[in-house]
């Protein structure tokens, strides 16, 4: 589970902006694909940009975000999202909840092999989580199979997971890398080199990865879904300069990339050439606040912050108006979305927090930020929102790995990281605002969030856990240990050669049912 | 000749001693360390101490240090610390890519910088000499990121010339090779252009008030045997030594020019290695990369000896 950003270069300093990519906003526009008259057609080359060089293509070890755009394709999760975020059976064919929503039973689909000719069955699961729950393996899954009490296979094709506690999200994370499941084959095959060498069961494998250079994958021909996928060939191409990777579209050296700089969105948007869509995003743009140092740990100075930014100006500004302001954790795309919730624009309000913290002539903080071009003019904003009011903001850009040690060991004052999101609420929010949360970089502690939170984990009707987001995100935004700024949305454009692809929520390109035709 | 170039490669040794200890220090006192890249937000202490024993990392610096150093001497340059991909051979399949880029670029410039400089230098202070001036203004002031997305919007997206990113290696296609390294090449040419092209006109210029070269005109040789021949030759050392200093500036160059032009080369192993906190990665590329300067100015010291014969080395 990662922030995006991962590295954004040296390079992409020029003039380029857009970067984000992980996001969200309202509306969902989008330009009519073409129809071809003809249906699928197999065959073909699909050269894919993305905005920067994998990291692993092992899920068991992944925690960067741009992984998951090789492991939709490489590794078939468990279960699959669905464009509009609901849970649908997949390598699952169905599952039951027992014992006070403590126990999954999953029922696997038959006749799977993984891309080895190795049979994927319970065993296999189990092996996968038994090795990720292991902590001399130190992966970053563990933490999201902290609450497995047991893991057990009655049969080939049945999975029972007993459960510490009851856990909602749980069916929502087996969408993600932890329910993308590996060749046990393979995994011992290669040991430590497994993520040079992936093998999963989904619609393509694994064929070569230079770094900083390519990626190819190739057709699963003992694909489960017969007849796909289309594609004989996937190319991935990391292209870290934002504004090089829109014109690598552009060229046509590229068929189909997972961002737009937003500054080109009015020239892809009079290119008729070009295909291209809009989702609102899972993830947002925030800062986050160390409430246990000064001047953060006065709630007052946080509320100042929170009240002097001008979310809309920001927006404008940065994202071209194709964000969303952001008021929580939340995003528009997300069921526990609630549009009514907010704090004004207000010098008068920061001001009056400024006084009531007794500081009625502002304070001086310094704000750390990752290094890219988009993210030091993000945090040049600020500073010049606040200023307004009579904070003084340094800025301090450091590279991401130096940022996320500092957040995390709570040497800051204040950062700008935001989170790329999850489908389930839980996945955005129990982890950062419960005392002692592993995301918790503001060290928070509220016991109403707390209890409202957990609530919200074990509840299992979807109405009642709304209210209780509703109630925890309010508190939130009120004590302002995260200043939420903007939900960025998902953007991604493509030829009119390309057909069958559809933009998703958490921005993964899925390209088994994509095929390429005139 | 023999016991200067010996005795120069045995100097390599020290040199790179310091490159070792210096890399090794500036990395390691940047916070974080490959355990953040690799477990992102669970970075949790307990997540990071039990990676860092996994990969060898809780070991006392000293330590570590030595047991790299060891190592290195035994030839082994260690392995990725994220992906277990052996250093030696990350380095030997980038190597090609900025090598090529170097010498093209180095090529171009002079194919810019020798022209440009002889003829202001043969007519100084007339337009010709203002052309030149100007060209090695702009060639030294405009940013290499700036000038790429520039040649990029004409060549590549306006015309359609030229392929706005991307490598193909030598072996898949000399042509498409050539095509993909043209603005590359361009953008790293520039800069060094401009600065030979200046330091040469500045020489000549010099070299051409000198009484041997009016000895040659009044001997009656003709003007352009007079500059190419008599004058050119003079002046060359000072451009010679300017070129080898800038393999160490190309080098940095190369750094932002794969990145923007997405060509993977040293320069992109580097700074991944680098935000990655990937220590045998970043610490072989960095001694890799301090050797080919050392080296180059090593060449430069022969060729000196080549261009003037009355320089010898004992």
């Amino acid at each position: 589970m990662l922030r995006k950003t991962g590295m954004a270069v040296v390079a992409s300093l020029a003039l380029a902006a857009g970067v984000a990519g992980c996001g969200s906003s309202p509306s969902t526009t989008s330009s009519p694909p073409t129809k071809s008259s003809a249906g699928p057609q197999a065959g073909g080359t699909l050269n894919v940009g993305i905005d920067s060089d994998f990291v692993t293509l092992s899920p068991a070890m992944s925690s960067a975000l741009i992984d998951r755009q090789a492991f939709i394709n490489i590794f078939d999760p468990l279960l699959k999202l669905s464009p509009s975020l609901t849970v649908e059976p997949n390598l699952a064919t169905h599952w039951t909840i027992t014992n006070g929503g403590k126990t999954y039973t999953l029922y696997l689909r038959h006749g799977v092999q993984f891309q080895d000719g190795t049979p994927f069955n319970a065993q296999a699961v189990l092996y996968n989580w038994q090795w990720e729950m292991n902590p001399a393996n130190a992966s970053p899954r563990r933490s999201n199979l902290a609450l497995v009490q047991n893991l057990s296979a009655p049969n080939n094709y049945e999975v029972v997971v007993t459960l510490k506690a009851p856990f909602a999200a749980f069916l929502s994370m087996l969408t993600g890398r932890t329910g993308m499941i590996s060749s046990p084959t393979a995994m011992q095959k290669w040991g430590s080199a497994y993520g040079l060498h992936p093998v999963g069961t989904g619609p393509f494998q694994f064929v070569q990865w230079i770094k900083n250079d390519h990626m190819i994958l190739e057709r699963n021909p003992h694909y489960w879904q017969k007849g796909l996928p289309y594609l004989s060939k996937i190319v991935y191409t990391p292209i870290v300069n934002p504004l090089q990777e829109y014109n690598a579209l552009v060229t046509g050296q590229e068929n189909i990339i997972d961002s737009v700089p937003y500054q080109e969105m009015s020239q892809l948007k009079s290119n008729s050439s070009l295909v291209y869509a809009q989702k609102s995003g899972l993830g947002y743009d925030d800062m986050e606040l160390n409430t246990t140092a000064a001047p953060f740990n006065n709630i007052h100075n946080r509320e100042a912050v929170n009240y002097a930014i001008n979310r809309q100006a920001l927006n404008q500004l940065l994202f071209f108006g194709y964000a969303t302001p952001a008021y929580s954790q939340f995003s528009p795309a997300s069921w526990a979305y609630d549009a009514s919730l907010k704090v004004p624009y207000s010098h008068q309000l920061a001001k009056a927090q400024l006084a009531q913290a007794g500081n009625p002539n502002g304070f001086t903080f310094t704000l750390l930020g990752d290094n890219n071009p988009v993210t030091t003019q993000e945090m040049e904003a600020i500073q010049s929102e606040l200023a307004k009011v009579g904070i003084t903001m340094h800025i301090e850009p450091v590279d991401f790995t130096t940022l996320l040690t500092d957040a995390i060991g709570g040497n800051y004052q204040a950062d700008l990281l935001g989170w790329s999101g999850r489908p389930d609420p839980d996945q955005n929010s129990y982890a950062f605002d419960t005392t002692g949360g592993s995301f918790n970089d503001p060290k928070y502690s509220n016991q109403q969030v707390d209890s409202l939170l957990l609530q919200a984990r074990e509840a299992t009707a979807q109405s009642q856990r709304k209210a209780l987001y509703d109630q925890a995100a309010s508190i939130v935004l009120h004590q302002a240990p995260y200043v939420f700024l903007v939900y960025p949305p998902v953007i991604q454009a493509w030829s009119p050669t390309v057909h069958g692809f559809s933009v998703y929520p958490d921005g993964l390109m899925r390209f088994a049912t994509v095929w390429e035709g005139q | 000749m023999g016991p200067f170039v010996i005795r120069r490669i045995l100097n390599l040794i020290p040199v790179a001693m310091i490159v070792l200890v210096v890399t090794f220090a500036l990395i390691h006192i940047a916070p974080g360390n490959p355990a953040y890249t690799i477990l992102g937000e669970q970075a949790t202490p307990l997540a990071v101490r039990l990676l860092d024993q996994k990969m060898g990392l809780d070991h006392p610096l000293v330590v570590q240090f030595g047991s790299y150093v060891v190592n290195v001497l035994k030839g082994n340059l260690g392995s990725s610390l994220l992906d277990g991909q052996s250093v030696t051979s990350l380095i030997l399949t980038r190597i090609p890519v900025t090598l090529e880029l170097a010498v093209l670029a180095v090529v171009v410039s002079l194919l810019i910088a020798l022209p440009t400089g002889i003829l202001a230098a043969y007519r100084p202070n007339t337009w010709i000499d203002g052309v030149s001036r100007l060209l090695a203004l702009v060639g030294a002031a405009i940013p290499n990121f700036w000038l790429a997305l520039v040649l990029v919007y004409i060549f590549a997206v306006s015309f359609r010339w030229l392929p706005s990113l991307g490598w193909t290696p030598l072996n898949q296609g000399v042509g498409s090779n050539l095509m993909h390294l043209v603005l590359p090449t361009i953008v790293l040419a520039m800069p060094l252009a401009a600065v030979t092209s200046r330091v040469l006109r500045g020489e000549l210029l010099e070299v051409m008030h000198l009484l041997y070269i009016q000895v040659a005109r009044a001997k009656g040789a003709r003007e352009w045997i007079v500059v190419m021949h008599h004058s050119l030759r003079n002046a060359l050392i000072p451009v010679v030594t300017v070129i080898g200093l800038q393999v160490g500036g190309l080098l940095g160059g190369v750094v932002i020019t794969e990145s923007i032009f997405s060509l993977p080369g040293m320069g992109q192993l580097v700074v991944n290695a680098i935000f990655d906190r990937d220590y045998p990665v970043l610490q072989g590329s960095v001694l890799f990369m301090a050797l080919v300067v050392l080296l180059a100015n090593l060449a430069v010291d022969l060729i000196y000896a080549w261009v003037d014969p009355r320089i010898r080395y004992s």
